[in-house]
Formats: structure tokens, sequence, C-alpha cells
């Protein structure tokens, strides 16, 4: 590298390439700092508990083993941990086979023009700001669901535990998995899409030439070659279905301390609990409000990486946050 | 008609319903918030500030330019300039190391990014509820995307063309800022298009490095932000009818943003 | 009088030898050409030159080439590389206007004011044959030419840096006969000014406007002399079955 300007301009480069490197590690590190005191005080409780209580903020903390905390706290993440789980599980059991069919439809059935078409239509999807899918969610899913679908289930599935029980408003697990499932569409839609592309001309001429029906072709992809990448898409889906906030926030029902009986009661998840609880942990001098919440955005961060980058790793591209560019697969 | 064909015949049925079925829904869920916010928008709230119950929502949109301004000024440059360096001086196991990094920051929740905004940016840096902590947020969001669009378009620039610029003399940084930049520009155009798009639709991330503000920030820091997507949260879950509407017009303006943001960043890739 | 020699030059990959000691002088004002069947080591020999190869990933080379007596690993790449240009296979004008193109040389090179600017784009283009067909549209993005004018704005673009060696690896592969024929009467008079390094499998070309033949086969120069020598008697086997299955 002869030359001076050049020299300089490569390790601008270079120091300017460190810095998302370096974002990753300071966010971790402050997660894991404001953690730690939380993670002594609460140990295991923390996971195995579901009772969450900020404390009488504006009374004297109390002395608890030697570690100062708001009178009457406690941390538990339990309800929220299985509200985040239960939610992002049911919109993926959801959006699983929709994106199949839809994919695989698209591909056999539809014609080029409408094929790119209905793809975009679905990649909108994702465009869609998150706090307005909330919404929609509370003007038009929850009346739509308490008064409509849920007495339906009740109704017609209500021999199995988890759907009989009481109705409430419409939100509630419901209501979240419904709109998480809305969510993870496009992304899963996109990448499967993108494998049955990268797939299917060779099957197609060899499968026609045998005879088979478009169904039979349909078959044959998937038993063939894309399950690994449907389990990959299924990954990322399940990634973005774990750390969605807003919509979440705004038709789970926010419930504290009360686990929940059935699929139309209301949740919580750790994202939306994470957003509802940080402002009034500003007021806990002792810190510990912060501290735990720190815990549990951790929590929520380590759950949804683990998905998201075994489903990146399987897909093997870097799809970005709510945009999914068929054409870069 | 055999077994075969009726097979075929019902998963084509089930296809087209399916593919119907979810193009109901986005209409459903677009149309009511345009219909809903083309109801309640007046041309008052477009040019007053308010404060989620009373008044406009000039302040938001304001607010939301702003901070999508600054995430753009952070995440453009960085992204650009770390895409020059993986393509042009990386070696592989630097580069994968980049892309494990950018991917992490990609898949970390919303929520969790305005924890560490909160954390690093609010407190340790003492930025306070602000403009620079709020769109830097934004930015650190918007970054591996601007990344990862630049190192592609980067990469494409065909090996001739390099080898044509580097034959005439061209230094690195000739070839850089003369070649390779020019011909990645729209990809690098299109991807800030949408990244700002993506950051006009957030929410989660700025709730506790924006707060809210009745008027506009006069400072880029200790200085609070309104922005859009916090009237629609806060809006919709106050009890008064303006409230809603309010709600209802910072939705439209939304959506029209991010929906005409998408169209121009497709018409300028073609 | 010989402007560029190679000296003991080879070009190495891990496994085999692309130029294998390679001996060789360029003489100055004459069309050097180098002849040889594809996958011979002709496109190495000329990037060589201009060390493009340094940039190639995993070549190795050792030995020397001079160019005006010095070797070229005492110049700056830059200088070299603006000294000696070079004419691609495949033409490959930049996605910018005609004039950018051309003056995209002496822009990286020289501080210039724009009517010094417009001068050296015009002369280069005069130089190309190409400024008659282009004068009016020199805002017209370059990809909007034909195949044959591209190549000739890509002459223009090495010309505009006032080299003293032109270098075109197979520049007529890819045009069709007119093409080609305007391009070979171009190099027949550009060698007035300039040294010009041909490279082409074509022993119909080769004959039609070389100076000095250089043939490489299996990158080692088999043979090298005046044209008209080395096409009527080669003096290796080699040469001879190739210039006879070439020529029918």
């Amino acid at each position: 590298m002869p030359h001076k300007l050049d020299k300089i301009f490569y390790f601008l480069t270079f120091l300017i390439s460190i810095i998302p490197i370096f974002l990753v590690v300071m966010l971790f590190s402050f997660l894991l700092y404001y953690s730690i005191p939380s993670i002594k005080y609460n140990g295991l409780k923390f996971f195995t508990s579901y009772y969450w209580y900020p404390g009488q903020v504006y009374l004297p903390p109390v002395n608890i083993n030697g570690i100062l905390v708001p009178y009457g706290s406690s941390f538990g993440i339990l309800l929220f941990l299985y509200g985040t789980l239960i939610t992002s599980l049911i919109a993926l059991i959801i959006a699983f086979p929709i994106s199949i069919v839809v994919s695989l439809a698209v591909n056999l059935y539809v014609n080029e023009k409408f094929k790119k078409l209905i793809i975009s239509l679905i990649e909108l999807f994702a465009a869609i700001p998150s706090v307005l899918y909330g919404l929609w969610g509370i003007v038009y899913l929850e009346p739509l669901l308490s008064n409509f679908i849920e007495p339906a289930m009740n109704k017609y599935l209500g021999f199995m535990p988890f759907f009989s029980g009481n109705i409430y408003s419409g939100a509630g697990i419901l209501a979240s998995s419904i709109i998480l499932c809305l969510m993870i569409l496009p992304i899963m839609t996109s990448v499967i899409n993108g494998s049955i592309l990268n797939f299917s001309t060779s099957i197609k001429e060899g499968a026609i030439a045998l005879g088979a029906t478009r169904y039979e072709m349909a078959r044959l992809i998937i038993l063939r070659g894309i399950k690994i990448q449907i389990f990959g898409a299924a990954m990322l889906g399940l990634g973005r279905a774990l750390g969605e906030t807003m919509a979440v926030l705004m038709v789970s029902g926010s419930v504290f301390n009360i686990m929940p009986s059935n699929i139309y009661s209301p949740i919580n998840t750790m994202a939306a609990a994470l957003a509802s609880l940080l402002d009034s942990a500003f007021m806990d001098s002792t810190g510990m409000n912060l501290y735990a919440l720190s815990e549990l955005g951790l929590t929520l961060m380590l759950i949804t990486l683990a998905a998201s980058l075994i489903g990146r790793f399987i897909v093997g591209l870097g799809i970005i946050r709510g945009f999914t560019r068929g054409e870069e697969i | 008609m055999n077994i075969r064909v009726i097979k075929d015949f019902s998963f084509k049925l089930l296809g087209y319903f399916l593919i119907l079925f979810i193009i109901a829904i986005l209409v459903a869920i677009t149309g009511s918030i345009i219909i809903n916010g083309l109801h309640s928008i007046t041309l008052k709230m477009l040019i007053e500030n308010g404060d989620t119950t009373s008044g406009g929502i000039f302040n938001a949109i304001v607010g939301t330019w702003m901070l999508v301004g600054v995430g753009i000024l952070f995440s453009v440059p960085i992204g650009i300039f770390s895409a020059i360096f993986i393509v042009e001086y990386g070696w592989k196991r630097y580069n994968s190391i980049v892309r494990v990094f950018t991917d992490v920051l990609t898949s970390t929740p919303s929520i969790v990014l305005g924890l560490f905004g909160y954390l690093f940016l609010v407190i340790q840096l003492g930025f306070g509820y602000s403009l620079l902590a709020g769109g830097i947020t934004l930015g650190i969001m918007m970054l591996p995307y601007i990344l990862r669009v630049t190192e592609i378009s980067l990469t494409e620039v065909p090996t001739n063309i390099k080898e044509a610029a580097i034959s005439l003399g061209a230094k690195k940084m000739d070839l850089i800022f003369r070649i390779m930049l020019p011909y990645a520009k729209n990809g690098i155009i299109t991807s800030t298009i949408l990244a700002i798009s993506i950051g006009a639709g957030e929410t989660a991330q700025l709730l506790y490095t924006a707060g809210w503000n009745n008027g506009i920030p006069n400072s880029l820091i200790k200085s609070q932000v309104a922005y859009l997507t916090y009237v629609v949260w806060a809006g919709i879950n106050q009890p008064s009818n303006y409230s809603h509407q309010l709600a209802f017009a910072s939705g439209l303006i939304l959506i029209i943003t991010v929906f005409s943001l998408i169209f121009i960043s497709k018409y300028i890739k073609r | 009088m010989s402007i560029i020699r190679f000296r003991n030059y080879s070009v190495y990959t891990k496994d085999r030898k692309i130029l294998d000691n390679i001996n060789l002088e360029i003489f100055e004002n004459n069309v050097n050409t180098v002849l040889g069947p594809s996958g011979s080591g002709k496109s190495t020999l000329v990037r060589s030159i201009n060390r493009l190869i340094e940039i190639t990933p995993g070549l190795k080379y050792d030995g020397e080439i001079y160019f005006k007596d010095k070797s070229i690993f005492e110049y700056q790449p830059e200088e070299i590389r603006r000294q000696i240009g070079l004419v691609f296979q495949q033409p490959n004008p930049f996605n910018f206007s005609i004039f950018e193109n051309v003056a995209f040389g002496p822009r990286i090179h020289w501080k210039l004011k724009e009517n010094e600017l417009e001068e050296i784009v015009k002369n280069s283009l005069i130089e190309a044959a190409l400024y008659e067909e282009v004068k009016d549209n020199l805002k017209k993005s370059a990809l909007s030419l034909s195949g044959g004018q591209q190549q000739r704005l890509c002459i223009a673009r090495a010309l505009a840096l006032k080299p003293l060696v032109i270098m075109m690896d197979e520049p007529t592969s890819s045009l069709d006969p007119i093409a080609m024929n305007k391009i070979e009467d171009l190099i027949i008079k550009l060698k007035e000014k300039y040294t010009i390094i041909l490279i082409t499998h074509d022993v119909r070309q080769a004959a039609r406007i070389s100076d000095f033949i250089a043939f490489i086969y299996n990158g080692r120069i088999i043979e090298h002399s005046k044209a008209e020598e080395i096409l009527e008697k080669p003096k290796n086997e080699i040469t001879e079955k190739f210039l006879t299955d070439r020529l029918g």
C-alpha cells in the first residue's frame, strides 16, 4: 500500500467496519453488566416464578440478604416467558402451512406476472409498521375475536382443554398469535419461495415429463429438496415473532401475575413486558427493577438470537429485519 | 376424473383460497387504517403541535423525520465504509466475523435495542431522551441492512470494469469513489430509502430513547422528541375520541409514507 | 530500440507455471504481436507488464520486466499503467457518458482545467478514429455505442493518458469483421506514435498488421522474430504446426 492517502483510508474504513462488532459487544456488555445484580439477587427464581411486582418504590427500600430492593418487589418472568413462547409457537403453527401452500401454489399454478404481484403484496405485510398491526388489532381484531370467533371456537373446539373456559375482551393469546402470524408470513413465504425457485426448474421439467400432476410435483419438491430451508424459514419466522414488541403489547391484554387458563386469556410477553415496565423501573432508587428488566432483555435476546441465527445459518443469507427481498435469495 | 386429478384440483383451490385470504387481510388492515385515517385527519392536525390527546401531530411528523434523519446519518456512512472495507480489503475470516455480528444486530428485538439505547446513550453517554439517543438507536437497527445491501452492490461491480479502471492507473481510492460507488449507487439509494421506511415505522426503540415532546426539540441532546408511532400507540390507548382520531391520522401518514418509500425504491431498482 | 524487456520472467499458480522463463523484447513504434493458442499465457503476459497480476489472488512471479531500462517494479504501479495502456478483449467502457469515459484517466492523474480536459478528450477520440461518429453525442452513455465503437472508445480512453505503449488483448475477438477492420487500420496508424503490443490467436490478423511476432505456447516463447520470417519459415515445428493448422 504505497500511497499515504490509501493507507489512511484503509485504516479509516477498517476502524469503521469494527463499529458493528463494537456495538454488539457493547450491547451484550451493557445488558450483562446491568443484569448481574438481578442474577445475584433473583437466582433461578427469576425463571420459575411468574410473579412480577416492581415493589413500593416510594417506600424506603428493604434489605434482603444484603441487597437493597423496593419493598414487596418480586421478579419472576415465567408468565412472560410462557407468553412469548406460546404466542410465537401458535403464530408459527398457523403461518407454517400457509406459507408453504402459498409459496407452492404461487410457483405451480400462477403465471409469472401475478406471481410477482402476489409475492410483493405479501412482502408488504413486512413493511406495515408494527404499531399499525396493534391499532388494527385493537379496533377490529379484538371485537371480531371476542364476539364471533372465540365463542365459535369455544363451542366447537371446547372439548379440548386449552380451548374451553372464559372468553375475555379479545385481547390475549389468540389475538397476539394471529397478529404475529401475519407479521412472520412474509419472511417465511419469501424464504420458502426462494428455495423453491432455486430448486424447481429441474424438478418441474423432469416431473412433467413423467406425467406428474402439479400437486404431486409440489410434494416432490418438498420431499426432495427444501425441507431444511423450510425449517430455516420457520426459525427465522420464530426469531421475528419472539422479539416482536409493539403489536403484541397492544393486543396481548398486558396481564401481570395471572397465568392464562386458555387460548382466549390475556397474556404478556417478554418484549411487551419490557416495554411496559421500563418507565416505572426508573422510579426505583435501588435500581433493582432496571437490573431485573435488563436480565429480562438479555434472556429475550438470547432466545431470539438462538432462533434467528439457526435460521440464518440454515438459509445462509442476510435477510434483513422487516424486508425480505426475494431476489437476494 | 381420477383421484390424482381431484387431489391436484383441491390443492390448487386451497392455494388460491389462501392467497386471496391473505391478500384480503392485507387489504383489510391497510384499508381500515387508510379509511379511518381519512375520516380523522384534518388540516389543522398537520400544522399544529399536540400531545396525543389534543392539538395536532406536526411535532410528531417533524420529530419522526428528524429521528430518521439522525439514524440515516449514523447508519449510511458507517454501512457504506464498512462495506467498502469488507469488499475491497477484508480477508475472509474477518468478513465472516463482521457478518455474524451484523446478523446479531439484525436479530436483536427492537425493544432490546431500545433498552441498550437507554442504558448506553441516554444514561452512560448522558444524551438523555433526545434526537441523538433515539436517532442513533434507530441507526443501529438500520446499519446491518445498509451494510449488507451496499456490500452486495459493491460485489456486483463487474471485474472487467474494475480492471479497466485499474489499468488506467486508478488508485484504490479512485477505484472506490469514482467507479465502485457510482456503480453501486442504485443499491445504496434503494437500501437507504427502505431503511428510512423501516425507521419511520419503529416504536419500541424510541420509547426509552426519544421520549415525547409537545413541541419541536431544540437541541440534539437532552431535548425529547415526538414521533408518529407514539401517537398511534398512546392515542388508541386513551379513552377520548379525539385521541383515536390522532392515532388514525398518524397511522394514515405512516402507511402512506412507508408505502410510497417502498414504491420509490422499487422504481429506482428498475 | 526495445522499450520493454522480459528477463527470465515466470508466473506461477500453486500447481502450475503460466509463464515459463520469458525472455522477450518489445520494439518501439512497432506492432509487436504475441501469437498463440488460447490458454497459452498471452493475457498473463500483458497483465504482467502493467502489473495487473499483482492484484490477482493466487499468482506468484519472479524474474524481471524492464520498461525504458528500469524495472517495472521500481515504478509506482499507477505510473506504469498510465504509460502502458491496456485494451481488453471485451469492450468494457464505464457506465458513464462518452466524455467521462475518456476523461476518467486524465482526471485521476492530472489536475486539469475543464478546457484542457475537453482538448484531451477530443484529441484522443480523433486519434481513436471515433470523434466524427460521436462528436455531437459526447454526453450520451457509452453503453449506447456499438461494440466496435465501444472498443475504439476504450482505445481513446487509453490514449487520453498519453501512454508510450498500448497493449491490446485480442481487441477484435468479440467484434464483427467490419469493426475488426477499423480497429486493425487504427492499430497500423497508431504505431507511428505508440508502441503496440497485440495479443491474438488469429494468425491472419497477426499476418496483416504485425511487425514482430512472438509465438507463445504453454507459457513459453517458442520463437520471436520479424513477422515475415516467422510466418514464412518458422524455425520450430510447434510454430509451424500451429500456423499451418490455423491457415488451413
